[in-house]
């Protein structure tokens, strides 16, 4: 869905970027079936509704780094950049990379089904670490957000 | 007491890989001392267990492999600037197992190890050699074979005690099995010391429905086969489901991928209980 979104942000903009805004929005409004002015005024309407939260990112809301950090204050550091990289994606950043590393952690990771609600899993999970595995953790080097057949394909093809 | 089973078949694509890969993950949850080795030069084995990340870093890392084992040395590296003798020690990777608990250990493999067919003198018993200073550590050692015969068939009879043959019920892949039937024969006549024998047959990737009239008559014809060449045959089949390679894809157990239906982890810990069971563990 996110891909799809961004997709569409992107065609966009390419759109206005080749035509300029006016004849975009004029062939939209034809498309659409409506007056220009009715779709800018529906479109300034849109701008100004209230945002949806989904029920995922309304429970992955409650998640706050601080709590670890005040609980483990000899981790702080390497909490908060883990934290930081877990959310741009540099660690754990799919959710099977969540899931092994819960696996692998001794918390089943069955019922797991999204990777923002797993967060406060993962940090209970870090906390209990040994510290330096922590730091090796925060300092490992993102290998880039290849698939795994890429990655195994490089390997062989000595890329 | 180790039992070592070869899982194989002459067959490609019958999924010794997948079953080797779950049935490691079975033991290890049994708390069974358990050692997976990867003896095919494609080594899914190692990919699954240890996921395409862990495993690319193996080999980026030059850490030492089955290869080594076979080649009987670790060539030179920055760190280490002359080869040295390589001991199995060296090559098994610990805890290599899904879950935190973990007793899977994983002799992991590369895609050289097709080189020790271009030149396999002398090298069909280097496996079992190694092995045999290790093998009291561990209660079972699965290994995961190439689907042709080669040296590294031989390396795999060479351990073990028993061979587990998974067969997909269809008419050309059933053929892989006297194929390995014959191949297991003509061994045990060359090693007459050595007790070599058939632990069982699995039906494995049937169809996850119902099975139709080809697929029947696969299975009548292996079952009879079996019947007269006296091998036990499995009673659960182990069905296709896309979370087998999910698992693989995510290297993680059956149980852990998303959405898995609940009736294939149950059917897959129904034939690991059998195959437990079927060698005396």
């Amino acid at each position: 869905m996110a891909m799809k979104k961004e997709m569409l942000s992107y065609d966009v903009a390419l759109l206005l970027l080749r035509y300029g805004q006016s004849p975009v929005v004029g062939e939209l409004a034809q498309q659409l079936g409506m007056s220009e002015e009715r779709l800018l005024g529906d479109m300034d309407r849109m701008r100004h509704l209230p945002r949806k939260v989904s029920a995922t990112k309304r429970r992955a809301k409650g998640f706050s780094v601080e709590k670890f950090v005040g609980e483990h204050p000899e981790m702080a550091e390497m909490l908060m950049i883990l934290d930081a990289r877990y959310e741009n994606r540099t660690f754990l950043p799919e959710l099977r990379d969540v899931k092994r590393f819960l696996d692998k952690h001794g918390h089943p990771s069955r019922t797991v089904k999204s990777r923002q609600v797993a967060r406060r899993r993962v940090f209970e999970v870090l906390v209990r670490l040994e510290p330096r595995r922590v730091v090796d953790l925060a300092k490992e080097q993102f290998s880039g957000a290849d698939s795994s057949l890429g990655m195994i394909s490089d390997q062989i093809l000595r890329r | 007491m180790t039992t070592v089973v070869s899982l194989i078949n002459m067959k490609g694509g019958v999924g010794k890989t997948t079953l080797a890969t779950q049935l490691a993950h079975a033991a290890d949850k049994r708390n069974l001392r358990t050692l997976a080795i990867d003896l095919d030069p494609q080594a899914n084995l190692s990919q699954a267990l240890m996921g395409a990340k862990d495993y690319v870093k193996h080999l980026n890392e030059k850490r030492p492999t089955i290869v080594n084992i076979f080649e009987q040395y670790l060539p030179p590296t920055i760190t280490a600037p002359s080869p040295s003798k390589a001991s199995i020690e060296d090559v098994i990777i610990t805890k290599a197992g899904y879950w935190s608990d973990t007793t899977l250990d994983l002799m992991p493999s590369r895609l050289e190890l097709a080189q020790t067919l271009k030149n396999p003198t002398g090298k069909e018993r280097r496996l079992a050699k190694a092995l045999s200073k290790v093998a009291p550590e561990y209660d079972i050692v699965l290994i995961d074979c190439a689907p042709t015969e080669s040296i590294l068939t031989e390396a795999a009879y060479h351990c073990s005690r028993y061979a587990l043959v998974p067969v997909k019920p269809e008419f050309l892949a059933t053929i892989g099995l006297p194929l390995l039937a014959k191949s297991m024969e003509e061994f045990v006549t060359e090693n007459s010391d050595h007790e070599l024998s058939i632990c069982g047959v699995v039906f494995n990737h049937s169809s996850s429905y119902s099975d139709g009239p080809e697929t029947e008559a696969s299975v009548r014809e292996v079952k009879a086969e079996a019947k007269k060449n006296k091998w036990h045959v499995y009673d659960t089949r182990v069905r296709y489901s896309r979370s087998y390679a999910k698992a693989a894809r995510e290297a993680v157990p059956i149980t852990s991928t998303s959405y898995v239906r609940g009736n294939v982890p149950a059917q897959f810990s129904a034939f690991a209980k059998e195959f437990f069971e079927s060698i005396g563990l």
